[in-house]
């Protein structure tokens, strides 16, 4: 792919607003640009693997799904109408993988996923401007935070990622989780209060 | 207001979504309930720290894998398509033969069991029949005699017992009359 293509598909100002929207994009992706395509992998991968990592706990398994789920786009680009937002489509197809693989790993019960909490660590990168001792602390509090997730129940736990760590629309929940925006908003809600709990827990055991 | 009514409008009220109203419902509860404010803080703080919590990232070769396996699917387009023919409702052809056999498996069993069953129904009347005839003959014909033999001793054992009762008591009479 040529690399000056790209360059001008990237084209964005410092406010993260695009040139091209996402639909824009994939329309010209459904015409035969490739460029377009790389746009929205970039534009989505690391979206997405934060999203779908608390499915499965597992960085490298995470990124698969993503892969898988970039994939999917390009090999079912023509069943993208643009009556429903990208963001949408493509949240659906990596909720949908994340879940099947969710349910692989629990059929297969080598390792409990509070195992896994304990053994792994978030693989967050720190930010470089902060003093090692904030470093530490942010760590700190993050991994409290990994871990009160961790233990919400599924249907808590993908709704709270969605809003609260990537600040998606209550609507853009609903089609993605294909629940009615009600059920969408009393789940985040019991979801920030069980994660309230949870971090106190977590705090009163001094993990 | 009362405490579930209050815990199920906090985002509601964060978010910023209750009517003036509600809000001032809610706010009133707030003041007059220390436990309710501590709780809509600590709600809020961890909003925020998820708000800022750092992102992952994904591996630097991520694109590369992408456009990799992109070259593949185009080089052999089939290897997708086949992925795709290789289901039959939602099914593949292994679960779908398996689903099958058992089926028709189950059903042979079925109807073994199911006409095996009738044949013994119907065939118990006649077999009991038989065996009571057999049993019959056998009797009549050679055990008759030793039955006959065996009726006659059980008589005489009867009356031997009879008599030796009826002495024993006698003898207990003449004891208590001695007494």
């Amino acid at each position: 792919m040529n690399s000056s293509n790209l360059s001008r598909l990237r084209l964005e100002n410092t406010s993260n607003n695009y040139v091209y929207t996402d639909e824009e994009l994939m329309s010209k992706f459904q015409s035969g640009n490739q460029n377009a395509y790389i746009e929205l992998v970039n534009r989505y991968k690391d979206k997405l693997v934060n999203f779908v990592y608390p499915y499965v706990n597992d960085f490298s398994r995470s990124e698969d799904i993503v892969q898988d789920t970039m994939l999917k786009v390009y090999t079912k680009k023509h069943y993208y109408k643009e009556i429903a937002k990208f963001s949408t489509w493509i949240y659906t197809i990596a909720k949908n993988l994340a879940n099947s693989e969710y349910r692989k790993t629990k059929r297969r019960k080598t390792k409990s996923f509070s195992q896994i909490s304990n053994d792994t660590e978030m693989p967050y990168l720190k930010s470089p401007d902060l003093d090692i001792a904030l470093q530490y602390e942010n760590e700190f509090n993050n991994n409290k935070i990994n871990r009160a997730i961790e233990k919400l129940p599924e249907h808590f736990k993908s709704v709270i990622i969605l809003r609260d760590i990537q600040e998606i629309s209550y609507d853009e929940i609903s089609l993605i989780m294909e629940l009615p925006i009600g059920t969408v908003k009393s789940r985040i809600n019991r979801a920030r209060l069980q994660l309230r709990a949870e971090l106190n827990n977590i705090i009163k055991k001094g993990v | 207001m009362e405490r579930y009514e209050f815990e199920d409008q906090i985002s509601d009220y964060i978010e910023n979504n209750l009517s003036i109203k509600k809000r001032k419902i809610f706010l009133e509860y707030l003041e007059n309930n220390e436990s309710a404010k501590n709780l809509v803080d600590e709600i809020k703080n961890n909003i925020k720290k998820l708000n800022n919590a750092p992102k992952l990232e994904t591996s630097l070769d991520f694109n590369d894998r992408i456009i990799k396996s992109v070259k593949n699917i185009k080089l052999n387009p089939d290897s997708i398509k086949s992925n795709d023919k290789k289901r039959l409702l939602g099914f593949t052809y292994l679960q779908g033969g398996l689903m099958i056999s058992f089926i028709i498996l189950s059903g042979i069993i079925g109807q073994y069991l199911f006409f095996n069953e009738s044949r013994i129904n119907k065939s118990l009347p006649y077999y009991t029949k038989m065996k009571e005839n057999n049993i019959k003959q056998s009797l009549s014909q050679n055990d008759y005699s030793s039955s006959k033999k065996l009726v006659n001793t059980s008589k005489d054992t009867l009356q031997k017992n009879k008599k030796n009762n009826s002495y024993k008591g006698e003898l207990n009479k003449i004891k208590l009359v001695n007494n």
